[in-house]
């Protein structure tokens, strides 16, 4: 009942406070405004690199490839790994809170303070994906310091149009099973879209043939939105939910762990992580005076988050509610400049229900207000400077049980912080096909709980984990720049960057132990970051599309010693013949490698990985008429069958080698009504 | 509107469904061995004396095996320092004995305590001490 009154409380707090913004904008509508600022300028799909790589969902929903691991076709953007079906993303080294997620305009979390926690979402919904690197703590607040990935779902169906698409897969490596459905449908002025996505798959083999026990997932998710347009005004309401399952891999789980059949997707008997995840989101998008934009999001989430770590049963069962909205304001102040202001707010309840506590129960705000402000300096000349600034509030509360770890170090804390940010940003054309960016930008990073709070033994690796409530908020300066050649046939692009971290907080051993179990501590220091990323493409015979992707970095603590999983440097070539067309048939070929480089910055004890290369292939084939739509495509990832570690791979320090060959079938059926 | 009504309904029916008890978590068990000459309460020991102290534990739930053993000694109330770290797997998982010896110090008036503590798989911890004062 107590729980009951607190989430009432936490509702009510929330709606009060969304209520006012949304009569602060209703009151503000004498003033002018202007289009999105931000939101995507460039759609183009060979704009990999620079600060602002966007995705389109014909790349990301290639035959294969999960979602994180399309985002690895981004120079500079790798994914950190526990297993096939949980992995999250990596920009420059940067995983987990120092990156920030935005689904629909507002953060994503999956309780992203453990490295083993995953991204939780599919391709399922997602119309494109827009990844901006560098800290980006002006209009988003703490945790946009590495960068941000925005998922961005289908906006509304074209008026009076009906939609159906069947995308089935099988994946040879796991039988991984794969169907999802969508319908859309348009009136004049109403909407609604719905999708369901169903994922299964059994343990893979690596490069050896050996079966990786355990390393089996299954995820199924349902989303349906709705939305009405009105004169000057859209409003839209999207409900999410998914169930996320994957096999847990650890240390000891081949000591204890009878292996069952081949081809087994059992999940209930073996250790496995589950999150339940519910999103219910709204948006209201204003346009004022034709030229204003008023947008506000809304959303509240549940995500409970159950894992069986080999005892038989759920031991760690945390629940995560959260509310949020942010109001963005972008107006025109006159022919050559713009003004952007967001606010943006998050309570946040953190709840342990199971016997295992790592982290305390806690309640978090987060504020942030930011605005941008954007400067034609001349035709060809663009100025860009921003100022933010928000407060974070965290408080945690007393462990109770018998579960709780004995001789607690840390008891409950009340941690205000308070930050602000900056960033500047020129952009310039010249000689009709060059364009120059530079971009200098602060970052703050407030520490999250598990820094500041966690204090029992991790499991898996059974290492005894001890936050500080006294770390101070991490600190980031960053200077990126990007040239970019562009003509008709040819793009090239390099983007060099540099970053200094203060106060970058990481998990070291103390040498100490806890009843034998050895103790680390999250420790600060200062941080040097380098780094390049670089992309060419030509087209060539009007089919040919040759393109060369390349990523590199270094990250250096001030005591002399390097970050943990720092991405090698990293080489990906890939080859295109595409745009065949024989009456309604097309066809394309794509041949792709990554080439990595042997792990050269390793962080004391880490795990080191060898150079290797996978080549992928890829034959898609369409048929269209007038109203339907066939895609069959056929994949080969690991062509060569290579037996490797992936540096970002969890399970490299068990002896787990990544996936083996594995061939892939997907075919998309697309029917449209006017 | 009606729709969207039901819709915030649903949520929060499914939001509801999460006000779940509780899990306490069963620690694992550990207990003196007690007879013959074992030590299995605080005493007081004859300077230089040897000492036997036997211990039992045991999983307490089906597959939530012992992970580690170990034996501290804190001396007049100083910190503890680990004199046996033991890493169980196999039967010992199941179900672990140890006999400690030792021979006390030859100081007079000092106070040895001697913590055993068992972990389990899921970090659950459970101990027991004694303290024994060298006459």
């Amino acid at each position: 009942m107590n729980w009951a009154i607190k989430l009432l409380r936490f509702a009510a707090l929330s709606s009060s406070l969304m209520l006012s913004l949304w009569l602060m904008a209703q009151s503000d509508t004498s003033k002018t405004i202007l289009l999105d600022a931000t939101v995507v300028k460039d759609s183009s799909e060979t704009k990999r690199i620079g600060i602002s790589p966007i995705l389109s969902a014909d790349t990301f929903q290639l035959t294969g490839y999960n979602l994180t691991e399309a985002l690895q076709l981004i120079p500079g953007i790798s994914v950190m790994s526990t297993g096939r079906g949980n992995s999250k993303p990596v920009i420059r080294g940067m995983y987990g809170n120092r990156i920030l997620v935005l689904l629909d305009e507002l953060p994503f979390s999956n309780q992203q303070w453990q490295d083993e926690h995953g991204l939780g979402l599919n391709a399922m919904a997602l119309q494109k994906i827009e990844v901006v690197k560098g800290p980006q703590g002006v209009l988003y607040g703490t945790e946009a310091l590495g960068g941000l990935i925005h998922f961005h779902t289908y906006a509304a169906p074209l008026p009076g149009t009906a939609s159906f698409s069947s995308i089935s897969s099988f994946e040879s490596n796991g039988n991984a099973l794969g169907q999802q459905l969508a319908y859309a449908q348009a009136a004049k002025t109403r909407w609604h879209r719905l999708w369901l996505s169903l994922e299964n798959s059994a343990d893979y083999r690596d490069g050896n043939g050996n079966r990786v026990l355990n390393s089996r997932y299954d995820a199924y998710r349902f989303r349906y939105s709705t939305g009405r347009q009105y004169q000057n005004r859209t409003s839209s309401t999207s409900f999410f939910t998914s169930l996320n399952r994957n096999g847990f891999i650890f240390q000891d789980l081949n000591t204890f762990l009878i292996p069952d059949e081949i081809g087994s997707r059992n999940l209930v008997r073996n250790p496995n992580h589950m999150v339940v995840l519910n999103r219910l989101d709204h948006e209201e998008v204003w346009l004022l005076r034709k030229t204003d934009i008023v947008k506000f999001n809304a959303s509240v989430s549940a995500n409970q988050r159950m894992e069986n770590e080999g005892s038989g049963k759920i031991s760690l069962n945390m629940l995560l509610l959260n509310a949020q909205y942010r109001l963005r304001w972008d107006r025109t102040l006159s022919t050559r400049s713009k003004l952007s202001i967001a606010q943006s707010t998050l309570l946040e309840s953190n709840t342990n229900l199971g016997a295992r506590i790592l982290v305390p129960d806690s309640r978090q705000l987060n504020l942030n207000l930011g605005a941008v402000y954007t400067y034609l300096l001349s035709s060809t000349s663009t100025l860009e400077a921003g100022l933010g600034t928000g407060y974070t509030l965290i408080s945690t509360l007393a462990k109770t049980g018998t579960a709780v770890p004995i001789q607690q170090e840390i008891g409950p804390f009340h941690k205000q912080s308070p930050f602000a940010n900056a960033s500047v940003s020129l952009k310039k054309s010249f000689a009709g096909a060059w364009k120059a960016e530079l971009q200098t930008a602060s970052g703050v990073r407030v520490p999250n709980l598990a820094e500041l709070a966690s204090e029992g033994l991790h499991e898996g690796v059974y290492t005894y984990e001890i936050g500080s409530p006294n770390l101070k908020n991490e600190r980031l300066y960053s200077l990126t720049a990007s040239l970019n050649y562009e003509r008709k046939k040819v793009n090239v692009q390099v983007s060099p960057f540099v970053q200094r971290f203060h106060n970058y907080i990481y998990l070291a051993p103390d040498g100490s132990d806890w009843f034998g179990f050895p103790v680390y501590r999250f420790k600060q220091d200062g941080v040097n970051q380098v780094g390049v990323e670089g992309f060419a493409a030509i087209q060539f015979q009007s089919k040919w599309l040759a393109q060369m992707g390349i990523a590199w970095t270094k990250s250096q603590t001030d005591q002399g010693a390097f970050l943990p999983f720092t991405p090698p440097l990293k080489v990906s070539p890939s080859l295109r013949y595409g745009n065949v067309q024989i009456r309604n048939w097309g066809f394309s070929f794509q041949a792709n490698a990554e080439v990595l480089a042997k792990a050269a910055y390793l962080f004391p004890e880490e795990v080191g990985s060898s150079s290797y290369c996978l080549v992928n292939l890829v034959l898609e084939s369409r048929y269209n008429t007038s109203k339907t739509s066939w895609q069959f495509t056929i994949g080969v990832k690991n062509v060569l069958n290579e037996a490797y570690f992936d540096h970002l791979s969890r399970l490299k320090n068990f002896g787990v080698l990544n996936p083996g060959r594995s061939v892939n079938f997907q075919l998309k059926l697309s029917r449209a009504k006017k | 509107m009606k729709k969207r009504v039901n819709l915030v309904l649903l949520t929060v029916l499914i939001l509801g469904l999460y006000s779940c008890e509780r899990d306490e978590g069963i620690l694992p068990e550990i207990n003196f061995k007690t007879g013959g000459s074992y030590i299995s309460t605080s005493d007081s020991v004859n300077a230089g004396a040897a000492i036997l102290i036997g211990i039992e534990a045991k999983k307490t739930e089906d597959k939530d095996v012992l992970k580690k053993f170990t034996v501290t000694k804190s001396i007049n109330g100083a910190a503890g320092v680990t004199v046996i770290s033991h890493d169980l797997s196999g039967a010992d998982g199941d179900a672990y004995a140890y006999d400690y010896n030792e021979t006390v110090e030859n100081t007079s008036g000092q106070t040895n305590t001697y913590t055993f503590t068992v972990t389990n798989r899921d970090g659950l911890v459970n101990q027991v001490s004694l303290d024994l004062h060298i006459r």
